[in-house]
């Protein structure tokens, strides 16, 4: 029996349309997930440098007395009281009373020597990399 | 007024010839959105039209129990002058933006505007920066001399431009209305109202306005924290852009 292909322009309208459901679906459990455990998940990001990484983590509002990084095997753990809420409905207001996140490092993430700041919100991690180098000579 | 631009006017007062337009849509580090809040707030701007945005399911903004569309022209007035300021709830889809940008050339081309387009350029070492740079860039060199003329920017020479700046370009060329672009370096992922304060210094010097950011400084976190929503659509959106193509260079060999 003869079928008609597809356009491609379908099947990339089709993968276009998955993938916005996804990210919306992403996006949905994550706002529930906030507001249920009245936690909030900072924005974040980790950059990788030739001697080092940086974590940057966005936590505005948060109460910097009380910040705690404990870092496990290649799991650093942020924890950040924070005072969150904003107006949402008549007479409700989200709420939330800290940061959580939780990051995996690569392997070669290092503890020892980590530097870090805290400045307009953002906090910084400077995580050496214990990199072993072999200089190989070139004949 | 003419009425070619009923659809995106609605408020009867008037709005004057060449009033410049301010485009603040939620991009890099919601540079252009709290500029564009900051000043209408500072100077009890009221709405007086809306972009419809093209290719999204229906949305309102609920205000204070007020049914808004979530992309609103407001106009402030200063010393009798006027400005007309864009500004967005929600982030424009990729596929939208051929058509906003279309939208806001017509409406400065209909009131004979020009439009200054505000937003943020990702730099990666912000953190380290105390007083971000503000790069114009236009289309028009009477524009660009009176930016100039400021000494608190620089130009912008070489790179690329994405997303709805780059479309408002194209199509304002389409429609001989004058752009001048500013852009402040600032945090990609993270809304950065410290940049937004040199913008709103850059148009104080521009527009001989004279609104203060301290207010704007002091409420940095509070804001912050307000716009993490719309900072996480935003960066959902761009990550569907090649953003990545404004930290590069051109290969600048065909000149």
């Amino acid at each position: 029996m003869y079928r008609r292909r597809r356009s491609i322009f379908d099947i990339m309208r089709e993968m276009e349309e998955a993938f916005e459901e996804e990210v919306e679906s992403m996006l949905v459990h994550l706002k529930e997930l906030e507001l249920s455990s009245r936690c909030l998940e900072p924005f974040y990001e980790l950059f990788e440098k030739p001697e080092e990484y940086i974590l940057r983590v966005d936590i505005p509002g948060a109460d910097r007395g009380k910040l705690e990084v404990r870092a496990r095997g290649r799991l650093v753990s942020i924890y950040a009281p924070c005072n969150y809420s904003v107006p949402y409905r008549d007479g409700v207001r989200t709420c939330a009373t800290c940061y959580r996140l939780e990051v995996e490092l690569p392997a070669d993430a290092s503890w020892e020597g980590v530097r870090q700041r805290y400045r307009e919100g953002v906090l910084e991690l400077r995580i050496p990399r214990n990199v072993r180098e072999y200089r190989i000579k070139i004949e | 007024m003419s009425g070619s631009i009923a659809p995106y006017l609605f408020e009867k007062k008037k709005v004057e010839q060449g009033t410049p337009i301010i485009e603040g849509l939620p991009e890099i580090g919601l540079v252009g959105t709290i500029t564009t809040a900051y000043i209408s707030s500072a100077l009890k701007g009221y709405a007086v039209g809306y972009i419809e945005i093209p290719d999204v399911p229906p949305i309102v903004t609920v205000l204070e129990s007020r049914i808004l569309e979530p992309c609103r022209l407001y106009s402030v007035s200063l010393e009798q002058r006027q400005l007309l300021l864009l500004y967005s709830d929600v982030p424009v889809p990729p596929k939208s933006m051929w058509s906003i940008a279309n939208s806001i050339t017509e409406i400065a081309s209909t009131i004979k505007s020009p439009i200054i387009s505000v937003g943020g350029i990702p730099e990666p070492d912000r953190l380290d920066i105390e007083k971000p740079k503000v790069y114009v860039l236009s289309n028009d060199e009477e524009l660009i001399k009176m930016a100039m003329a400021t000494e608190y920017v620089q130009r912008f020479e070489n790179g690329y431009l994405t997303g709805v700046k780059a479309a408002i370009l194209k199509s304002a060329a389409r429609r001989d209305v004058k752009v001048l672009l500013a852009l402040v370096q600032s945090h990609m992922n993270y809304p950065d109202p410290g940049a937004a304060a040199e913008v709103v210094t850059f148009l104080n010097k521009l527009l001989g306005m004279s609104i203060p950011i301290d207010p704007l400084l002091e409420q940095a976190e509070q804001l912050k924290m307000q716009m993490r929503d719309l900072m996480r659509r935003t960066s959902t959106n761009l990550s569907m852009m090649p953003i990545g193509l404004q930290l590069e260079s051109p290969p600048g060999y065909i000149r």
